[in-house]
C-alpha cells in the first residue's frame, strides 16, 4: 500500500508545484530594458495598478527579436507588449500586421520624432550610444573625443564594444555608423583589436572594472554607474552620439489590451517619466521632465545627434548583422 | 481477451506509444528535415552548412577541442587511475573520491570560475603571478583554444578516470607477476603488458570524453565566444538566438552534423573495441600486487594534491570569493565583502526566484515522469526478449549519447504547432526534453533491478492469484525500490543544473537556474551569478554525497 501512496504522491506534488509555476492573471512584457531598473519600474507599476501584475521577460533585442519571431511562426505568442530598442523594428512588426493601434492619454506631450505617425507605437525612452571610458585608467583630457579616435593605436585592444546580434541598440548605432563612414570603420576597429561581448551592461561593467580603458556603449548606465560611485565618466563623442528612441508596441492579438495601454500610459505620463529618470537616468521623452542631473535634454539631444537612417536600418537588417558579424565576430 | 490482460497491454502499449512519441518521432524529424529544402528532398542544407566559412571553421574547432580535450583527459585520466588503484599511495580512498567530485561540478560553473581565474585582462591568478618580479602582463589566455581544452579536460578527465580505474581493479594481476617473475622491470611491465590490457577501457574512457566535450555548451560559450572561437553547439545557439524560425532551419543540417560525429565515435567504441575488451580482464576479484612507490610517494602524494587543488580548490574558491565581492573589480579587503549578493539572489532578485522554483519543478517532474516511464520499458525489455524490445533499449538510449543541442532542437521541430500539440515556450517542452535525454538513465536502473527478481517470486504471486497489477504493486515495485529511488536522484541531479537544452527552450516563464546562471555571467554581472552559481554547487555536492552515502557507495553521477 505504501508503494502506491507515494506513487499518488509524487504525482500530486508535480501538480502543486505547476500551480506554483503557472503565473496568475499577468500581462507580459519583452523588453531590453535592463533587468534592475526593470524591477524598479515594475514595482511602481504595480503599486499605481494594483489588480494588474507585470511578467517581465528580460533580454536583449536580437534575442527577443530572434524569440518573438519564432513564436509568431509557431502562432505562440506570449508578449502583450514589447518594449525594445530598435526603432527600426517597430516598422516591420507594424508591416506584418502584429501591433495594435493606440493612442497613450498624453500622446500629444511627446516630442515630435518619438512617436509612429499611424499611431503604433510611442517611444518610452530615448537611449544614446556614446562612448565611455574608466576616469582612474584614463585622463579626461586623454579620453577619445570621436568615433573616429576609436581607431587610434593608444586605444588598441583596450576598447569594447556589444553585439549587435543580441543588442538592438548596437545594431542601430552599427547601421548609424556604417552610413556615415562605411564598413571600413569596422574593419579599422577589428585591426584596432575591438572587442565584442553580448549587451551593453557588459560592456559598462568591463570598463567599469577596468577590464578595458574606453568603450561604445548606452548613456544612462554610464550615468547610473557614475552616480553609485564607479569610476566610469561618459563622453558625446563630437561626430554625434546616436539617439535611439526606443518604442512601446501593443500587440495585436493580446487579450489584455485594456492593461497593456495602462503600462503605455504610465510609462509616457509625467510621473511614468520622472520615475524613469530617477530610476535608471534615462532622458527623459517629454520636455515638461527635468532630465538627469548634467544630461541634455531630448530636444539638445537630438541637435547633437548623428542622422541615423532607420529605413535604411529596417530594410538591410540581416546584412547590417551579417556584414558586421564577418568584420568583428569571426 | 480479460480485463487483466488488457491493463497490461494498455498500460505497456502506452509507455511504448509514449516512448516512441517523445523520443522518437523528434529525432526522426530532425533528421528527415535536414534533408528536406523547400519541399525537396535534396542535401541543400548540408550543402549551405558546409559553404559557409563560419560553420567551416566551427566544425574544424569541434573537432580540435574534443581531440585536445581526450587526450589530455586520457594522460590525467589513466595516470591517476593507475595511482589511486596500482600504488601505496597514501589516503589513495579518498583521492579516489575526490578526482570524481569534477564530474559532479556542472561544466558551466567550472567555466565561469576559470574565466575568473585566468581572464586575461583581470583573472584573480593573471594578477596574483604580476606581484611577482619581472611579470608585468598576464601569462595565461583562458579564451583561447588551450584555455578551452584545459577547461574541458578539467571536467571530463573522470570519464577516462572512473572506467580506468574500475578496469584496472578487475585486470588479471597473474600476467603481471609472470613477467615481474621474469625479470621485467616496473617500467617494462607497465609498458607491455599492463598498458595494453589497459588499451580498450582507456578507449572506451576515451570516447565518452570525446562525445562529452564536442557536445558540451556552457564551456566554449563562456570561454571560446569571448575570442570569437566558435564550435558547433555555440553556432546553433547563435543561429537560433539571432535568426529567430529562420536560424532554426539554419540550425538543421548542423545539428545533424554533430549527431553524425558522436554517434560515429559511439559505434566505433561499439563495434572496434567490444570485440577487444573481453578476454584480457578477469571475472574473479583478485588483488592486485601494489607497486611501492618508495622515494617517489611525497612527490605523486603531492602531485595528487595538486591535482585536487586545481580541479576542485582552486575553481570553488574563486566563485565564493566572487560571490562575497560587494562589486566586480574592488580588491577582496573586508570591508568588500558582503553576503548582499545571496540575500539579493534568494529574496529580492525576481529572476533567479523564478529560476529556482522552476528549476525544482522541471527537475523534480521529469525525474518522475521519466522514472515511471522508464521502469516500464525496462519491463519489456527484461520480459519480452524480442527484437521490438532491443529496438525500445536503442530508441531510449539514443538521446542520451547525443548531444543535448541536438535533443533540443529536434524538440523545438516537433512540439511547436506543426504536429498537433504545441508546447513551444511552456515548461512541458523543458520537461518532455528532459525526460526523453534522461530516460536511459531511468531504463538501466530499473532493468538491472529487475533482472535481479527471480521468477519463482512472481510465479508464486501468480499462482496464489494475484493478478499483473498485483503483483507488480506488491512485488516488483517493492522489490526494485531502491533502483527506483537511486534512479530518481540520478535524474534530478542533473536536470536540476541542465543548462545546454534549457537554453534554447526556455520562454518568459520558464528561466531555469543554468539559464539565470549564464544570463547573468554574460551580462557581467560576476558577483550575482557568482552567488547563485555557489548556491547550486552546493546542493548539488551535497545531493551527490547523500545519494552516495544512500546507496553505499555504490551510486553517484
Amino acid at each position: 500500500m505504501k508503494i502506491s501512496r507515494i506513487f499518488i504522491f509524487m504525482i500530486l506534488m508535480v501538480f502543486v508545484l505547476s500551480s506554483f509555476v503557472i503565473a496568475e492573471e499577468t500581462i507580459t512584457i519583452y523588453t531590453s530594458v535592463p533587468t534592475e531598473i526593470m524591477t524598479d519600474i515594475k514595482d511602481s507599476f504595480e503599486k499605481e495598478h494594483p489588480n494588474i501584475k507585470l511578467n517581465v521577460f528580460r533580454s536583449g533585442t536580437g534575442t527577443l527579436q530572434a524569440k518573438i519571431s519564432t513564436e509568431v511562426e509557431t502562432d505562440n505568442l506570449q508578449a502583450d507588449i514589447v518594449w525594445l530598442a530598435d526603432f527600426a523594428y517597430y516598422e516591420s512588426l507594424k508591416k506584418q500586421g502584429l501591433l495594435k493601434k493606440f493612442t497613450p492619454n498624453e500622446a500629444d506631450k511627446l516630442l515630435p520624432g518619438f512617436k509612429d505617425k499611424d499611431g503604433y507605437y510611442y517611444a518610452g525612452r530615448v537611449i544614446n550610444m556614446i562612448i565611455a571610458y574608466n576616469n582612474n585608467l584614463v585622463k579626461e583630457s586623454e579620453s577619445p573625443n570621436s568615433w573616429k579616435d576609436l581607431s587610434e593605436d593608444k586605444w588598441y585592444n583596450q576598447c569594447v564594444m556589444a553585439n549587435p546580434e543580441y543588442s538592438g541598440a548596437a545594431i542601430s548605432a552599427v547601421g548609424a555608423i556604417v552610413s556615415n563612414y562605411g564598413w571600413e570603420y569596422y574593419e579599422e576597429l577589428r585591426e584596432n583589436d575591438v572587442d565584442v561581448v553580448k549587451g551593453n551592461s557588459t560592456v559598462a561593467n568591463k570598463i567599469a572594472s577596468g577590464e578595458y580603458k574606453t568603450g561604445i556603449v548606452l548613456d544612462y548606465m554610464i550615468r547610473g554607474m557614475k552616480a553609485k560611485g564607479s569610476p566610469i565618466e561618459l563622453k558625446y563623442p563630437e561626430d554625434g552620439i546616436i539617439a535611439i528612441p526606443s518604442p512601446i508596441g501593443i500587440m495585436k492579438n493580446t487579450e489584455k489590451s485594456s492593461a497593456c495601454i495602462d503600462f503605455a500610459n504610465y510609462i509616457l505620463s509625467q510621473k511614468g517619466q520622472e520615475t524613469l529618470v530617477k530610476m535608471g537616468s534615462f532622458i527623459p521623452v517629454r520636455g515638461d521632465v527635468e532630465p538627469p542631473m548634467g544630461a541634455p535634454n531630448a530636444t539638445e539631444l537630438m541637435e547633437q545627434s548623428m542622422d541615423t537612417d532607420w529605413k535604411y536600418i529596417e530594410e538591410n537588417l540581416d546584412e547590417i548583422k551579417n556584414k558586421f558579424g564577418d568584420i568583428m565576430l569571426y | 481477451m480479460n480485463f487483466e490482460k488488457k491493463t497490461k497491454w494498455l498500460v505497456l502499449g502506452g509507455a511504448t506509444l509514449l516512448l516512441l512519441l517523445i523520443v522518437g518521432f523528434p529525432l526522426l524529424l530532425i533528421i528527415l528535415k535536414s534533408f528536406i529544402f523547400e519541399g525537396e528532398l535534396s542535401l541543400q542544407h548540408y550543402i549551405n552548412a558546409f559553404v559557409s566559412k563560419r560553420n567551416i571553421v566551427a566544425f574544424s574547432n569541434t573537432l580540435q577541442v574534443g581531440i585536445g580535450t581526450t587526450i589530455f583527459s586520457v594522460i590525467l585520466g589513466s595516470s591517476l587511475a593507475w595511482l589511486v588503484v596500482r600504488t601505496d599511495l597514501p589516503h589513495k580512498n579518498i583521492f579516489r573520491t575526490l578526482f570524481i567530485i569534477p564530474y559532479m561540478i556542472p561544466p558551466f560553473v567550472g567555466a565561469i570560475a576559470w574565466s575568473l581565474l585566468l581572464s586575461p585582462r583581470n583573472g584573480y591568478f593573471n594578477k596574483f603571478i604580476q606581484l611577482l618580479p619581472g611579470i608585468n602582463e598576464s601569462i595565461f589566455n583562458v579564451n583561447s583554444m588551450f584555455g578551452l581544452i584545459w577547461v574541458m579536460t578539467l571536467y571530463f578527465f573522470p570519464f577516462v578516470f572512473i572506467i580506468t580505474s574500475g578496469a584496472l581493479e578487475r585486470m588479471d594481476p597473474t600476467l603481471e607477476e609472470v613477467a615481474y617473475a621474469s625479470g621485467a622491470g616496473t617500467f617494462k611491465v607497465m609498458k607491455d603488458i599492463t598498458l595494453p590490457l589497459m588499451a580498450p577501457s582507456i578507449m572506451g574512457g576515451a570516447l565518452l570524453a570525446f562525445v562529452a566535450s564536442i557536445a558540451n555548451f556552457g564551456i566554449p560559450a563562456l570561454i571560446g565566444m569571448p575570442a570569437r572561437l566558435h564550435v558547433l553547439t555555440t553556432m546553433i545557439y547563435s543561429h537560433i538566438y539571432s535568426g529567430g524560425f529562420d536560424g532554426i532551419k539554419r540550425s538543421l543540417s548542423l545539428s545533424s552534423v554533430l549527431m553524425i560525429t558522436s554517434i560515429s565515435a559511439l559505434l566505433f567504441n561499439y563495434f572496434y573495441l567490444k570485440k577487444k575488451a573481453f578476454t584480457i580482464i578477469a571475472g574473479k576479484s583478485m588483488r592486485p600486487n601494489l607497486v611501492k612507490l618508495r622515494k617517489w610517494k611525497t612527490p605523486f602524494f603531492i602531485l595528487a594534491i595538486f591535482v585536487v587543488a586545481i580541479t576542485v580548490l582552486a575553481p570553488s574558491i574563486s566563485i565564493f570569493i566572487t560571490s562575497l565581492l560587494k562589486g566586480w573589480g574592488v580588491d577582496f579587503s573586508l570591508q568588500n565583502l558582503t553576503l548582499d549578493n545571496y540575500i539579493y539572489v534568494l529574496f529580492e532578485y525576481d529572476l533567479t526566484q523564478k529560476a529556482m522554483k522552476n528549476s525544482f519543478f522541471f527537475a523534480f517532474s521529469s525525474a518522475t515522469i521519466a522514472m515511471i516511464l522508464g521502469s516500464f520499458i525496462a519491463y519489456i525489455i527484461v520480459n519480452y526478449d524480442n527484437k521490438f524490445s532491443k529496438f525500445l533499449e536503442i530508441i531510449s538510449t539514443i538521446p542520451y549519447t547525443i548531444p543535448g543541442t541536438v535533443v533540443a532542437v529536434a524538440m523545438i521541430l516537433a512540439w511547436s504547432g506543426n504536429y498537433v500539440l504545441n508546447l513551444y515556450n511552456t515548461f512541458w517542452i523543458i520537461i518532455v526534453a528532459y525526460v526523453a535525454r534522461y530516460i536511459s538513465f531511468s531504463v538501466r536502473t530499473t532493468s538491472s533491478s529487475l533482472k535481479q527478481i527471480h521468477h519463482s517470486l512472481i510465479d508464486a504471486s501468480r499462482i496464489s492469484g494475484a493478478n499483473w497489477l498485483t503483483t507488480l504493486k506488491n512485488i516488483i515495485i517493492p522489490l526494485i525500490k531502491p533502483g527506483l529511488i537511486a534512479g530518481w536522484f540520478l535524474i534530478f541531479m542533473p536536470t536540476l543544473r541542465e543548462l545546454t537544452m534549457s537554453i534554447l527552450l526556455w520562454g518568459p516563464k520558464t528561466v531555469t537556474i543554468g539559464v539565470a546562471v549564464f544570463e547573468l555571467q554574460e551580462a557581467g554581472y560576476f558577483q550575482i551569478s557568482a552567488a547563485l552559481a555557489s548556491l547550486l554547487l552546493i546542493v548539488v555536492l551535497i545531493g551527490n554525497f547523500l545519494v552516495r552515502l544512500l546507496s553505499k557507495g555504490k551510486l553517484g553521477i
